[in-house]
């Protein structure tokens, strides 16, 4: 298990596809956010910026997930591979969520900067919601990209299956990182907290006991 | 289910067919019109009911889902995806008929009420699963993968209506709650919206049976197709 | 607020029309069994065969 992240992650630092391309798509969404609201941007509009373009570039950013597999046929080696498909997984979802989170180191202080908002005092709990929208996003793509690769108009499909799915974790890191860069109190954080925590031990069991269904030949 | 079906099958559109009329005549000509909201309050009586099937239609989604992955077997396959279409077409229904109250009553087409944005996501999974089942065409591997969907949409549920609950609880209303569901004050009110769910209800049922023989026919036509050219 | 039976009728016709309509769905669909139920017999006589 730990062999197949090391070999997705070293695969990545080597070219530095994936983190590149999903940098620049994540600023431009943050500026195309800027031209959007021309008056003076609220914390909310910050949250809703920051997340849109961690969604949208995450969702891209997932498809490639199991792409070389696909491309080198490696996936049956994968899988006939003496190895708990439920290992796969986590090896997968693991390396998304490691992408994503430098995505993140990416996004979050362009965001501060862009829309003038300062979390100075509480940026140890923005921490923990990015990184809980991370795993909850990551369980979810990861299983659903293990799917859309294997079908047709799969660029479509993908968006199209965890959007709808994700669409709880949205309202939730939306809503606590809006109070944390704004002035919100912690028992209103808490609560979306609370949320995303369960989303992500949810999705990441189901992906955990479902990934094999997804990936048996 | 193929028990079931000779069983029920002629029998039900018998019971469904006059008991729809009869739901028609209690809603036009027996309930009394409500005071405040006046006419347009008897979409009611399509909308819940509706609302019922379409809910219905997720929960037989996930059951048959699961189903099918702990046994493989087609035919939960079959039912997972005919209770789709038709939980598709219910959740439509209720988003049609709410606007149509929505509009004289509040002032507004559509709000963000938490009822509301769950019925539109539950609409946008029933939609992802159809059109991953079209895109992925009859492959034995894209009924696993819409299983895995199906059971994965029931288990965001409870997460939908948490959130989206929370999300609007913490805004202040510009409604207020929502009027004429805990207000049916006439008796004849109440009964008419649970006779008319029956109904409802059981025009699933015939709609899943009819549309289930269909797809099992297809099945097994391409099950002799492929018989007498194996390919 | 008298027209409650135009009202009434009108909604009858469109259900009644979806009904037969299901009706014949429903009919024909079990023909398509029986008939499909009667070539795999066919079939199965030739192979016998």
């Amino acid at each position: 298990m730990l062999a197949i992240l090391a070999k997705d992650l070293r695969i990545e630092l080597r070219t530095r596809e994936g983190v590149s391309s999903l940098a620049v798509l994540g600023l431009l969404v943050l500026l195309v956010f800027q031209f959007a609201f021309p008056e003076r941007p609220t914390p909310e509009a910050a949250a809703a910026a920051l997340w849109l373009a961690f969604v949208l570039a995450g969702t891209i950013g997932a498809q490639r997930t199991f792409l070389l597999e696909r491309e080198n046929a490696c996936m049956h080696g994968l899988v006939t591979a003496p190895l708990d498909p439920a290992m796969i997984f986590v090896a997968k979802m693991l390396g998304n969520v490691v992408i994503l989170t430098v995505l993140q180191f990416l996004v979050v202080p362009l965001t501060v900067v862009f829309f003038d908002v300062a979390p100075t005092s509480r940026l140890g709990w923005l921490a923990v919601v990015c990184f809980l929208g991370n795993v909850g996003f990551s369980a979810v793509t990861t299983l659903f990209a293990a799917i859309s690769v294997r079908i047709r108009a799969r660029e479509v499909m993908l968006p199209l299956l965890v959007l709808p799915l994700v669409s709880p974790l949205l309202i939730a890191a939306v809503q606590a990182s809006a109070r944390l860069l704004g002035d919100g109190s912690a028992a209103e954080v808490s609560v979306w907290i609370q949320v995303l925590a369960a989303f992500d031990v949810i999705f990441a069991a189901a992906g955990w006991l479902l990934f094999e269904y997804v990936v048996r030949e | 289910m193929k028990r079931l079906g000779s069983w029920a099958g002629p029998g039900l559109p018998w019971i469904v067919g006059p008991g729809m009329l009869g739901a028609l005549y209690l809603i036009f000509m027996v309930v009394p019109t409500e005071r405040v909201q006046g006419i347009v309050q008897r979409i009611f009586y399509f909308h819940v009911p509706a609302a019922w099937a379409a809910f219905l239609g997720f929960v037989v989604v996930s059951v048959a889902s699961a189903l099918f992955l702990w046994s493989g077997r087609a035919a939960y396959d079959r039912v997972a995806r005919a209770a789709a279409e038709l939980g598709m077409i219910f959740c439509t229904l209720v988003l049609l008929t709410g606007p149509i109250w929505a509009r004289p009553i509040w002032g507004a087409w559509w709000t963000w009420d938490p009822r509301l944005t769950m019925t539109v996501i539950l609409w946008t999974i029933y939609a992802a699963y159809l059109l991953l089942r079209s895109f992925g065409g009859a492959d034995e591997a894209v009924a696993r993968y819409a299983a895995v969907l199906g059971i994965v949409g029931a288990l965001d549920i409870p997460l939908i209506m948490i959130s989206v609950r929370l999300w609007r609880g913490m805004h202040p209303s510009v409604i207020g709650a929502r009027p004429g569901e805990g207000g049916l004050a006439d008796p004849s009110m109440r009964f008419t919206l649970f006779y008319t769910g029956l109904c409802f209800v059981l025009l699933f049922v015939w709609m899943l049976l009819v549309r289930l023989r269909v797809l099992r026919v297809e099945d097994e036509i391409e099950a002799i197709h492929r018989r007498i050219h194996p390919a | 607020m008298d027209h409650f039976p135009y009202l009434f009728s009108a909604y009858a016709i469109v259900w009644i029309v979806l009904f037969l309509y299901l009706l014949s769905l429903d009919r024909r669909g079990r023909r398509a069994e029986r008939d499909l139920e009667e070539l795999r017999k066919l079939l199965q006589a030739k192979a016998v065969k």
